[in-house]
């Protein structure tokens, strides 16, 4: 009890106020009793561990009594102390890439300094975890990256995928792009090591703490996670089986340990994010007089007319378009109607934006967690909470409680039980600018939200006279107020994650490890909106509703007053089963290791259906029924409709699959190393008959130690493997069926059962495969002064599934069939470096560099020459055609402006402005006919990042740089159709064609009306010209981050560690080759926002 | 060795037999388990009934072509509407020949093709049994009807007029027989196609029940009316009079614009309740393609068929309000801006009043039939203070009035293209104008755009001849 009563008797004499030395005085005491029986009257023994080389205290090495099998560590200044039961004793000492060393305790008081020296080869001695079994970095042919902690903390934020931007090496986050128009054109955010499929899924295998995970990644806590481990190629991820095709994100939290003492982990920060400035939006650089001067010119052309004819639905007009009207038909004279506008030319709603709805972001997010351990048990308590004010006002927030427990209850036989629990809850903000100023289906800039007094201004959404006439004031104000409607119609969403899980661990006798794990998860997720009665969408439905009555016939109100909450609720459940079988044997010289196991697995969304609430009174709570089922005719426009809001059936979807894996492992001499994986998977989805949905994958790998060669003697590089390895991985796309499956409901009007052929069968349908060879070099300089990897890897998709075009006069709902139509193959290298600059006893500087180079290609597609190059002039979705990269720009081939300021392009090699016959060559001749040039790759083909880490005394500093080069991107400019159709401007209007003799010096095409004989086309044409195609490249200073270590010697005794960090993050772009000044990750929209955050995590 | 071996053997043996049970047996039962709890593959009779009664998603909605509305002359685009029309429509309007692709009218009709060729084969693994009887008939009659019904959609659209003297040798449609989509598309003759059109009709005709329970399924009412249009296309008039008076003998019933249950008020937007009595079957036009041309807020009536209709016309105001200068059309029995394409008795009416005019040569009869069929449909459209009924004894002038209160009537329901083409074949002249910017654009009686242009990729993919 030694140490314990003089770090409380620190405490007591220390200055701390009463409450505070109160509160450490129980906590300490609790502690004690829960130890009480393992802390017995003990003989104390201290001593020091320092490094052989540098002399330097190592931290974090492990001590273990031999007699009483009790574990602790150095502090940050390589100092121990240990209570030992017995004298004499030993201590065995081991860390990370240190040679494991022995001290014999003879005295107490004795000091006992011990010096530790690296070993050379040992490369990291962290374990891998590939979710099926943990393995020696060195017995790995496949390739991995590992993220441990330390890495992990240096980015901020609530999501933990977001902090492997900028420090994984061959993963890339895609910014902006989207799968193929067949897969949806789902997001594609992550890549790892660019594509394998080009219409099947797209997004990596995540895996938390051994199985997949279903649920909402943002639930998972940044602070639980202990490492991450990526999976890259199929040596590694085929373990994983059909849908590890993309690669595997496998997440490990932290447990606690057998023989541990109580380990209290505390963190608390605070992240601030800067509001967007709506001044960047190309849309805000015209002036509003030119957008008034552009509405005003379009009246007088009549473009007006039809939404101005227009009695039936009664479209909204902007409000200079309505002063226009005015002055025409008379009701306002010309003068008056000249200053109405001309007082509108000088407001601008930006500022009033910025003041009612933005806001810096705020992030709170506090940790804390308890872990300890015993000879038989050992366990973890976390629990942490997180507040969101983001920069629109919208509002989240999460906890989480964990418990881990692992109970030995025979030598032989262990059993851990685990439980997961999150809660969270958000709520809308406002509405975005874009949003807010769009009215009567065109940009209003001149739209402002509050009067001087801060009354909020009301926006008609139907024709201002109708409003004003209809209904002589028995109908509820039909104005929209943005400045207030956003508090008064808030979607909530809330959700509750709940991940149980029992892994039974029996170990027959030594080498034989037979396991049965069992995980069940389910997240329920409500959606609830609840617009209340004042907000617009409740005034508008109340109105619209309304049956005028005439003379004796009262009105009748079929939607009563009152808030109308909509709600649904969805819910995730699944549940995995696991039987796997480890052999571990060495014969002498010979190592295997093996493991086997079959998997059930189970997942299944539903949604519990949807219903809607009329009259909704939260106090007394009360409501009010509505007639569903009868149509109405409604108010504006005389349609009839249904009241919304019809009660909805759920719906459920099945994932089932059964899984049989193997892997095994064999070392001779701990120089060659073989290993092989195989794996079948079944699943639900393939209907036909169970032999087609068998789907079998396998792996091969090989690893060779050379530097463990007795011929082996370079002194410079003392450690080197090569590895190398072959396998297949799939993917499955879970919407793809080879049946003819029709989906069952009712029809609303006849109330007739109903069913609908959604696929037509297709039973050539099969699984995608992907095949992988990896190559790769570990090596480690003298003293690891330098040590990294470079890999090279080539990938080949085969089977993948595709569009085909095909006679739809069979069956005319689709355009295309999807089938096993194309083949991909992709390639690259990824190099990660890790060099030690200068190590000294105050200063160190270590730098990581990592460099990825990537490429991927379309080598067939319905045919070896198949092309869609209509689809191919956007960039940030898959467009397939043979020859070229996945993603990828092509434009029309630019001939600059003709004297009349109209953009030329090139069709049969002249330069013309037949557009319509220049979009059609391209179908007809793709590139080859000179009409357009194929760009390059919209994707970076080398990206990576430079990370710095320098140390001085306590202070650690470190920043991170990422680059992306090799790649182009598309950026937006002036356009006549969208300034006339939407009002969408562009700064690029100003350097327009205005008179002959401008296109010497500018490439912007006269602005035209829609009577231009070819008007869509033109514009369509100078969109997609080359000259908006930009390089891309540029370096991204991503973070930066310091922290001083606050573990001084005079806390030591109760601190463990102790840090204050601050981060800044998203420091913008510090070199880029585009002169315009854009973001080539965001051009036309908001960057992410700079981001401060301070901090501090401690642990005692 | 020897004890590991032995320690090791059962577990392997118990892990090894559960992981086979799980495979072999009880995993075909596990891995057959829905993947979606609402989808099905659709086998038994039950299930093609309801595939036939997907009335919004495949059979009726938003399925009749849009083309044939968009190139015919009851309605004109005004100058700056026209400026902000996309190319295709912009060259549709004025007859010129534009490459388009999926999706449109083609796409559109095939589809419930498809449905009803899907449920012809399976059906046809189904016993008729007396316990299915009706079953097993409404859903045969059902498909063949849906079949005809947009076979001749389809021949209206994209072949030229039947012509008894070129029809075996004019190129029809593509007669889709099968749902396997290895099976070529082949363009059959006009001739065929009209025959296929009668076969099938006769069918559901014979096998469905006189009225449905909803005008979204077809009747043996509709399959008469069905071929009672068929036969007015292909100008076989008396055969037209028979099938629409055998259609109008089971139900008759009109809207009477002066009052009606099935009526708002004229002025509102509108008016006309759907599914009203005078729907025998319903569908409605499609809206995708060219029908951003037609749309009611965009098109604008032609002024000289406007000024057609007298002062006393209720349908003046039932069926337009004023827009601008112009008038648009608000009058579909949609209850909605989307146009109304199925067949009414009012249509029948017409039919017949029509065929029986034709008929007038021999047997006066036949033009007092004509009368009193004209007579009884204006009785329920004029107001019924000062409606002076229908007289003459002239045929000529007699069919005259008919076709002109057919155009009346039945404006904006994709029937007037067919009209043109077959009043053109029996030397009636009619020549398109649109006027547009100061310049006119005409299409001659026999254009071969007439026959309008197929969908581009199909002509690529199946290599059928292009019209």
């Amino acid at each position: 009890m030694k140490w314990s009563a003089g770090a409380i008797s620190k405490q007591i004499i220390s200055p701390d106020t009463n409450s505070n030395h109160m509160i450490k005085h129980t906590f300490i005491g609790i502690i004690c009793l829960l130890f009480a029986g393992v802390l017995m009257a003990q003989t104390s023994i201290s001593g020091k561990i320092i490094h052989g080389e540098t002399k330097r205290p190592v931290t974090g090495a492990s001590i273990q009594s031999k007699n009483s099998g009790i574990v602790i560590q150095t502090n940050t200044e390589g100092n121990f102390a240990v209570h030992l039961m017995q004298l004499p004793d030993t201590l065995y000492i081991t860390h990370v890439g240190f040679s494991a060393a022995a001290i014999l305790v003879t005295s107490a008081s004795t000091f006992y300094k011990t010096e530790l020296f690296p070993d050379e080869n040992e490369m990291e001695q962290v374990l891998v975890n590939t979710g099926y079994q943990k393995i020696k970095p060195n017995e790995i042919n496949g390739s991995v990256t590992v993220i441990d902690n330390k890495l992990l903390n240096q980015q901020t934020g609530t999501n933990i995928l977001q902090r492997l931007n900028g420090v994984t090496n061959g993963l890339l986050f895609n910014i902006g792009k989207r799968g193929s128009s067949t897969s949806g054109g789902l997001p594609n955010d992550i890549s790892i090591r660019g594509l394998s499929t080009i219409n099947g899924p797209l997004n990596p295998l995540i895996i938390l703490d051994d199985f997949p995970y279903e649920g909402d990644i943002n639930n998972i806590n940044p602070d639980e996670v202990d490492n991450i481990t990526i999976l890259k190629d199929a040596a590694a991820a085929s373990i994983w089986g059909a849908r590890a095709g993309n690669g595997v994100i496998v997440i490990t939290t932290k447990k606690g340990k057998l023989n541990q003492p109580l380990k209290v982990s505390i963190n608390s920060n605070l992240i601030v994010t800067e509001q967007p400035d709506p001044h960047s939006l190309l849309r805000t650089q015209m002036s509003t007089a030119d957008y008034i001067e552009i509405e005003k010119f379009l009246f007088s052309k009549g473009y007006f007319n039809t939404a101005i004819d227009n009695t039936v639905s009664r479209p909204a007009l902007t409000p200079v378009v309505l002063i226009l009207q005015q002055m025409k038909t008379g009701k306002i004279s010309e003068a008056e109607g000249n200053r109405q506008i001309e007082l509108l030319k000088t407001q601008n709603g930006i500022r009033q934006f910025d003041n009612l709805f933005l806001r810096d972001g705020v992030t709170q997010q506090y940790s804390l967690s308890l872990s300890g351990g015993s000879s038989y048990m050992s366990w973890l308590l976390s629990g942490n909470h997180n507040q969101v004010t983001s920069t629109d006002l919208s509002t989240s927030n999460r906890s989480n409680a964990r418990f881990e427990n692992t109970l030995k209850i025979l030598k032989n036989l262990s059993v851990s039980l685990g439980g997961f629990y999150t809660n969270s809850a958000s709520k809308t903000g406002a509405p975005d600018y874009i949003t807010l100023t769009t009215q009567a289906g065109r940009y209003v800039p001149y739209q402002t939200f509050a009067n001087d007094d801060g009354s909020a201004i009301g926006i008609a959404r139907y024709r201002k006279e109708y409003l004003d006439t209809v209904g002589n004031g028995r109908l509820l104000n039909w104005l929209y107020y943005p400045a207030e409607d956003f508090k008064l119609d808030i979607t909530r969403q809330h959700l509750q994650e709940l991940i149980g899980r029992a892994t039974i661990n029996w170990s027959p006798f030594k080498g034989l490890n037979a396991s049965a794990m069992y995980q069940y998860q389910k997240q329920w997720t409500s959606t609830e909106r609840r617009a209340g009665e004042e907000s617009y969408y409740t005034r508008d439905l109340v109105n619209r509703f309304t049956t005028l009555g005439s003379g004796t016939v009262a009105d009748v109100y079929n939607i009563p007053r009152g808030a109308i909450r909509s709600q649904s609720i969805t819910n995730l459940v699944s549940y995995n089963l696991r039987g796997q079988l480890d052999y571990k044997k060495n014969f002498g010289q010979h190592d295997l290791s093996v493991i086997a196991g079959a998997e059930l697995r189970q997942a299944e969304t539903s949604n519990a259906g949807n219903f809607t609430v009329y009259g909704y009174k939260e106090d007394p709570l009360s409501m009010s029924s509505v007639n569903y089922s009868t149509t109405y005719r409604t108010l504006v426009d005389g349609s009839v409709q249904r009241i919304p809001g019809t009660p909805g059936i759920g719906s459920r979807t099945t994932n089932r699959f059964v899984s049989l894996f193997s892997n095994a492992l064999y070392s001779f001499k701990g120089r060659y190393h073989v290993s092989a994986s195989w794996r079948r998977d079944a699943s639900n989805v393939f209907g036909a008959n169970t032999n087609d949905k068998w789907n079998p994958l396998w792996s091969v790998g090989g690893g060779w130690n050379i530097s463990k060669e007795n011929f082996y003697h370079w002194q410079a590089i003392p450690s080197i493997k090569l590895r190398a390895s072959l396998g297949y991985s799939g993917n499955i796309d879970l919407r793809k069926t080879p049946l003819p499956i029709s989906v069952s409901f009712s029809n609303s009007i006849t109330n007739l059962p109903i069913q609908r052929i959604n696929e037509l069968n297709n039973p050539d349908l099969r699984w995608e495969k992907s095949r992988q060879i990896n190559i790769g070099v570990d090596f480690s300089t003298k003293g690891k002064v330098v040590n990294g990897s470079i890999e090279y890897y080539n990938k080949k998709g085969t089977d993948l599934y595709g569009n085909t075009l095909y006679d739809y006069t069979t069956w005319g709902n689709r355009g295309t069939l999807v089938t096993n139509t194309a083949n991909m193959r992709g390639g690259g290298v990824d190099v990660n470096l890790t060099s030690r600059n200068i190590i000294r006893d105050n200063f160190s500087w270590h730098s990581t560099l990592i460099y990825n180079y990537n490429t991927s290609k379309t080598t067939r597609y319905l045919s070896d020459d198949a092309k869609e190059f209509n689809m191919l002039l956007d960039g940030n979705s898959i467009t397939p055609v043979v020859g070229e990269p996945l993603y990828s720009i092509t434009a029309y081939k630019w001939g600059g402006l003709n004297s009349q300021g109209d953009p030329q392009g090139y069709f049969e090699g002249q330069l013309s402005t037949d557009y319509n016959a220049i979009g059609n060559a391209i179908n007809v001749s793709g590139t080859a006919g000179g009409t357009l040039v194929f760009i390059g790759t919209s994707v970076p083909t080398s990206f990576g990042s430079v990370i710095n880490e320098l140390r001085w005394k306590k202070l650690t500093l470190s920043f991170n740089l990422m680059y992306k080069l090799g790649f182009y991107f598309r950026r937006a400019s002036f356009s006549s159709g969208d300034l006339n159709g939407a009002g969408i401007g562009h700064p690029d209007y100003y350097k327009r064609w205005q008179q002959a003799g401008d296109e010497l010096h500018t490439n912007v095409p006269a602005y035209v009306y829609s009577d231009y004989p070819q008007y869509v086309g033109r514009d369509g044409f100078y969109r997609y010209a080359s000259v908006h195609a930009l390089k891309g490249d540029h370096i991204r200073f991503h973070y930066l981050n310091i922290a001083y270590d606050m573990a001084s010697r005079k806390a030591k005794r109760f601190l463990q560690s102790g840090q204050v960090y601050g981060n800044l993050a998203n420091l913008g772009i510090i070199w880029r080759t585009n002169k315009e000044g854009l973001d080539p990750d965001y051009p036309n929209t908001y960057a992410p926002a700079r981001q401060v955050t301070l901090g501090f995590r401690c642990s005692f | 060795m020897k004890i590991t071996n032995k320690r090791f053997t059962p577990v392997a043996v118990w892990l090894f037999a559960v992981a086979m049970i799980v495979v072999s047996g009880g995993c075909k039962k596990y891995l057959d388990y829905p993947f979606r709890n609402n989808l099905q593959i659709p086998t038994d009779l039950g299930d093609l009934q309801e595939l036939l009664d997907d009335a919004n998603g495949a059979m009726n909605d938003s399925r009749t072509p849009s083309f044939v509305e968009s190139s015919a002359d009851d309605y004109f685009c005004l100058p700056e509407r026209y400026a902000a029309l996309n190319d295709w429509d912009k060259q549709a309007y004025i007859w010129q020949s534009y490459d388009y692709r999926y999706p449109n009218d083609w796409s559109l009709c095939y589809y419930p093709i498809y449905v009803a060729n899907y449920c012809l084969e399976t059906s046809k693994n189904i016993q008729r049994t007396s316990g299915n009887a009706s079953a097993w008939d409404h859903v045969n009659g059902s498909a063949y009807f849906f079949r005809a019904y947009y076979f001749l959609m389809l021949a209206w659209t994209y072949a030229h007029a039947y012509d008894p003297a070129s029809a075996a040798n004019d190129k029809g449609i593509v007669l889709r027989l099968t749902s396997n989509y290895n099976d070529p598309s082949i363009r059959s003759s006009v001739s065929e196609s009209y025959q296929q059109i009668i076969k099938d009709a006769r069918l559901a005709a014979a096998m469905l029940p006189d009225l449905p329970i909803h005008s979204y399924r077809p009747s043996k009412t509709a399959a008469y009316g069905l071929l009672a249009r068929t036969y007015l296309s292909m100008r076989v008039y008396d055969s037209a009079w028979h099938y629409a008076d055998l259609a109008l003998a089971i139900k008759s019933d009109l809207i009477n614009y002066n009052g009606d249950p099935d009526l708002g008020t004229l002025t509102i937007n509108y008016p006309f309740k759907r599914f009203n009595k005078e729907t025998i079957f319903y569908t409605e036009m499609n809206i995708t393609g060219t029908s951003s041309l037609i749309l009611a807020s965009r098109a604008r009536v032609d002024s000289l068929l406007m000024s057609s209709y007298e002062v006393n016309d209720l349908r003046r105001t039932a069926y337009f309000t004023k827009s601008g200068n112009y008038y648009q059309f608000k009058g579909s029995y949609t209850q909605a801006s989307r146009n109304f394409t199925g067949i009414t008795t009012a249509e029948l009416l017409l039919i017949r009043a029509e065929c029986a005019a034709r008929n007038g040569d021999d047997n006066a009869a036949n033009l007092d039939k004509a009368l009193t069929d004209l007579n009884g449909l204006l009785v329920k459209r004029y107001r019924a203070a000062d409606f002076q009924p229908v007289t003459g004894n002239s045929k000529e002038a007699i069919i005259e009035r008919v076709l002109m209160e057919r155009r009346k009537e039945l404006l904006f329901r994709g029937l007037r293209w067919m009209d043109i083409k077959r009043l053109n074949k029996e030397g009636r002249n009619i020549v398109l104008k649109r006027l547009l910017n100061e310049v006119v654009y005409t299409l001659e009686p026999h254009a071969s755009y007439y026959a309008l242009p197929i969908p581009k990729d199909i002509i690529e993919i199946t290599g059928i001849p292009q019209n």
